[in-house]
């Protein structure tokens, strides 16, 4: 291909977005809005599945033992647990050790603690984690039945709700994300076909000149690429640095929130909106052009 | 150089334009298409830049058959045909030189190449000085002289010109014919659709007239015979 007709495809592309100024602005503004939901939807996504992730992995099964428990009879006990498939961990918990934590847990306020080494009233436990959260209502019922246990504590119902949120939250997110695309893909085609139509004399001429459809279709293309480019840039801008003020926020008024900050998966992400971007103009140019220009 | 065999056309609204017509151009030949309104003229032009195809009957132009011709091999048969029409077809947003460089630049033609060409078909019809100027500032004849210059640009074997002197009062329409003559004499085939009797009159070329799709006439050194 000439240098001079890369340089006609980019002046028509450029001049046609000049000329159709407020319909270029606005279909950049919708692929921008579209974008900007589909990312923070995203990432709304990424960080409800890893706060739940972390929540899964913290949910684990408290077994009180009875008071008279001996130390074999826990060990046993230990033993047969850590047996089951589906247990990953078993942990003993001394009462002391249990006094030490809820200590720790008061902070400050831990005077009201003091005295009660003597007569412990905390039980000896043994804590439990499962592979899959999944399995931790079952096996707590099936843990009930041990002669030694007292009481099977767990996150009962939160996990279960978890779950259903945070599959919820994917559901919600990925037919966003595609109705929001698609959405988006046909602004862009009805920009091109504007376009298309306000130049359609020129189109005329070139055909009568005998310009091949490529030649002909490709500024339209690149007009179409622009706009999801630029699009696309804006939205990357604004998830950028909104989420970053938002991880600093949260990170002053809610630091038990731990929100996804690192790099490895911020830069995919906006790697995968600029693609996006790109696509969705290609998409929709083409759309346009595909039935116009067979003659 | 151009045959047609049986031809006819019938557009999707059931129009008939041209029915049976059988004809044959030779190279180098000068031909007005006349009749009535409505008469197929126009569709015949178009049935030769393929624009449409023929329902029935062959169409073959320097050897080609345009029927059986592929969509991608299309824009190369146009540009060895060079258009001009009645309303000149030029982009106003471009100069002159701009608009007859058009020819040029959509055919991928180096920068080179376009500025030895350009002012050269600019001086052959008469507009050597007006390269900078937007075709709103020409006259009609000035405009239509672009549109030639636009199609000769390309070195066309074939000139199809539908109505070219349709919005020029008589005079310049006399000067764009002395135009198109020297570019026939030259040895470039021209094609001209006209209601111009006066100027078919008196130029005694070969005439072609059609009425109602049908060719009723194929004269040498015809005239147009006008009785309104």
């Amino acid at each position: 291909m000439r240098l001079s007709t890369i340089n006609y495809y980019f002046r028509e592309a450029f001049q046609s977005v000049l000329r159709n100024s407020w319909l270029s602005v606005a279909s950049i503004g919708v692929v921008a809005v579209s974008l900007l939901i589909l990312g923070s939807s995203l990432l709304l996504v990424l960080n409800a599945n890893s706060i739940a992730a972390n929540l899964e992995s913290s949910v684990e099964i408290s077994l009180f033992l009875k008071e008279e428990t001996s130390s074999d009879e826990i060990e046993a006990l230990e033993k047969e647990i850590k047996a089951m498939p589906e247990v990953t961990e078993v942990k003993f918990v001394s009462k002391a050790q249990a006094l030490e934590e809820m200590k720790k847990n008061f902070g400050d306020k831990q005077d009201i603690l003091t005295g009660l080494e003597e007569k412990n009233p905390l039980p000896d436990a043994l804590r439990i984690k499962t592979s899959v959260v999944d399995q931790v209502a079952p096996l707590a019922y099936q843990l009930e039945s041990f002669d030694a246990v007292d009481q099977v504590r767990y996150g009962q119902g939160v996990v279960e709700k978890l779950l259903a949120l945070s599959k919820w939250v994917r559901t919600a997110g990925l037919v966003t994300m595609v109705l929001l695309g698609i959405a988006a893909v046909f602004l862009i085609a009805t920009t091109i076909r504007l376009s298309v139509f306000a130049r359609r004399k020129e189109v005329g001429i070139m055909k009568m000149l005998g310009a091949t459809n490529w030649f002909v279709r490709f500024p339209f293309l690149l007009e179409g690429m622009f706009l999801g480019l630029t699009g696309s840039l804006l939205a990357v801008v604004a998830v950028y640095y909104g989420y970053l003020s938002l991880i600093g926020s949260i990170e002053l008024s809610l630091p038990f929130i731990q929100l996804i900050s690192d790099r490895s998966l911020l830069v995919p992400l906006v790697e995968s909106l600029l693609g996006l971007g790109l696509v969705i103009g290609v998409a929709g140019s083409m759309i346009s052009l595909r039935k116009f220009l067979n003659t | 150089m151009i045959q047609l065999y049986n031809v006819t056309k019938t557009y999707d609204n059931g129009v008939k334009a041209l029915s049976d017509v059988t004809l044959r151009i030779h190279k180098g030949e000068f031909v007005f298409l006349v009749g009535p309104s409505g008469a197929g003229k126009s569709t015949l032009t178009k049935l030769l830049s393929r624009e449409e195809l023929p329902s029935r009957g062959q169409v073959i132009l320097d050897g080609k058959s345009l029927i059986r011709m592929r969509p991608g091999e299309v824009p190369y048969l146009r540009r060895k045909i060079g258009m001009v029409f009645q309303d000149f077809r030029l982009l106003p947003q471009k100069t002159v030189f701009e608009n007859v460089a058009f020819a040029l630049e959509v055919i991928g033609a180096s920068k080179k190449d376009i500025h030895k060409s350009v002012p050269k078909v600019l001086s052959m019809v008469g507009l050597p000085d007006k390269a900078g100027v937007f075709p709103n500032h020409l006259s009609g004849g000035e405009q239509q002289r672009v549109s030639i210059a636009r199609a000769l640009v390309n070195n066309p074997f074939l000139i199809i010109a539908d109505e070219p002197t349709g919005n020029l009062d008589p005079e310049t329409s006399w000067d764009l014919m002395k135009l198109l003559l020297d570019i026939n004499l030259r040895g470039t085939t021209v094609i001209m659709a006209t209601h111009a009797c006066d100027i078919v009159d008196a130029l005694k070329k070969r005439v072609l007239e059609l009425t109602g799709g049908k060719l009723v006439r194929d004269e040498k050194e015809g005239a147009y015979r006008c009785e309104a």
